[in-house]
């Protein structure tokens, strides 16, 4: 089945296709937007049940694809919205550790974990365009279809996140 | 450092501890079935569904194993028969296949609301692994005293055991970074250590699904294999059914391949090839 043009694939094989080449990233994706993994395997999952009954609309892996995005991101940004999981996540989450080892590979612990922590206290948008940038490396054109805005948006986004992380970034 | 590659690291690096279920395809088969038989499943219904389905299609042991299985009992199957909800799948990782210098992956489900971090390692240092060709890197008798965590930082106590060498360091922080989430460990009161690049410390080819040992019923295994390199060699035996996988996507640098083969009923060894380094694993089709 492997060497049949893609269009002809059915629902089936298309969700087999993108299972293997895409899910991993689709949950890591997802983990990062909203910092909890159970519920990020939980809704990469419902992208692809959704894409299998979609695909007869979508056809081509590159459409399928960018539509699996879309309803991960926006699934993410519900259940931010209705389960307040930023709120939990904030509340539970520890200030950074102030003295940072002279080891290097602690030093450069430190400086993720402080990036990571700063990119999670984003508002959500915020979040989504810097993730979509520079973990799934995507164009302004594909993050824009994937957040469901404009591009100018997303530039708006991405430049405020920038802002917002300078002095972090600075310190380190 | 551009302050770009400090983000794009640094969420690499955050990423990069998220492992997926082994099963996952087999959830959304499952779902994707039943959607078929019943008709649209309004996307409102949502989470609650997707918990619902996760939970009663998952058909796995009920862990932790004192003895791991052997080939011929029974093990995970893919059939639709609901069982209670079992406690989650842990990731551990030995070193193998058949070499000590490289790392390799297996999944072992642990009783619900076990202490993850606790879990893995009590596997890792405690039970043998499912598949004969893997091995801990670590002595027998190595005991957990305690696990604290601070920040993003795990430490265990090994009751002053340190590791025997630098892969054991990396089993156990592979081990105990993808059980917490947390990117930093501690054996000790050793250095902080963090994961090394995958592409150092991993076996060069994983056969993740079926794991060693499996029995898969209804005719229809679901083959997982992750490499460094672009292809991998598929064989089946008995039956000498060979086939060229493409391995695409995954992480940037370890790749994936995922298909589905129909075999008869019996005992087949799997064997994934990339670059002459190969990893097998012998299921039970029923």
């Amino acid at each position: 089945m492997a060497d049949r043009p893609s269009t002809e694939w059915d629902a089936d094989q298309a969700v087999t296709h993108l299972f293997g080449a895409h899910y991993r990233q689709m949950v890591r994706l997802a983990s990062l937007l909203l910092h909890e993994r159970g519920l990020a395997e939980e809704i990469v999952q419902d992208a692809y049940v959704r894409l299998h009954s979609r695909w007869h609309k979508l056809r081509e892996p590159d459409k399928a694809l960018a539509y699996l995005r879309m309803t991960v991101v926006n699934g993410c940004r519900s259940a931010l919205r209705h389960r307040r999981v930023v709120d939990a996540h904030l509340a539970a989450s520890r200030p950074p550790p102030d003295v940072p080892s002279a080891e290097a590979g602690a030093l450069d612990l430190l400086t993720q974990a402080a990036v990571v922590d700063a990119i999670r206290r984003l508002p959500t948008r915020q979040r989504e365009a810097i993730v979509l940038r520079y973990y799934v490396d995507l164009s302004e054109a594909e993050i824009a279809e994937a957040m469901g805005v404009s591009r100018g948006a997303v530039k708006s986004h991405a430049s405020r996140a920038v802002a917002a992380l300078r002095p972090i970034l600075e310190r380190l | 450092m551009t302050p770009e590659e400090t983000i794009r690291r640094a969420l690499e690096a955050a990423a990069s501890t998220v492992e997926v279920r082994p099963d996952a395809l087999a959830a959304i088969r499952a779902r994707t079935r039943r959607r078929r038989g019943r008709g649209w499943i309004p996307w409102g219904a949502g989470l609650a569904v997707a918990t619902a389905a996760a939970v009663t299609i998952l058909v796995l042991p009920d862990a932790p194993h004192p003895d791991p299985p052997r080939p011929g009992a029974p093990t995970t199957t893919a059939a639709a028969t609901p069982t209670p909800a079992a406690g989650p799948l842990l990731a551990v990782y030995y070193v193998g296949p058949s070499r000590d210098d490289a790392l390799v992956r297996e999944f072992h489900r642990v009783a619900p609301g076990s202490d993850a971090v606790r879990s893995a390692l009590a596997l890792m240092f405690g039970t043998a692994p499912l598949d004969p060709d893997y091995a801990s890197a670590w002595p027998a008798g190595t005991t957990v005293r305690g696990v604290t965590v601070a920040g993003e930082v795990v430490t265990v106590d090994l009751g002053g055991a340190t590791p025997p060498s630098a892969i054991a360091a990396q089993q156990l922080v592979w081990t105990v970074t993808a059980a917490s989430g947390l990117p930093g460990v501690r054996i000790g009161d050793g250095d902080v250590l963090r994961r090394a690049p995958a592409v150092d410390t991993l076996a060069p080819v994983w056969l993740i699904n079926p794991q060693e040992g499996e029995v898969v019923r209804g005719g229809r295994v679901d083959v997982h294999v992750a490499g460094f390199g672009s292809t991998a060699r598929l064989e089946v035996t008995p039956g000498a059914r060979g086939q060229d996988l493409t391995l695409r996507g995954g992480s940037p640098a370890q790749r994936e391949a995922q298909l589905t083969l129909s075999l008869p009923p019996g005992t087949y060894t799997l064997t994934v090839t990339v670059d002459g380094v190969s990893d097998d694993h012998t299921v039970v089709v029923e």
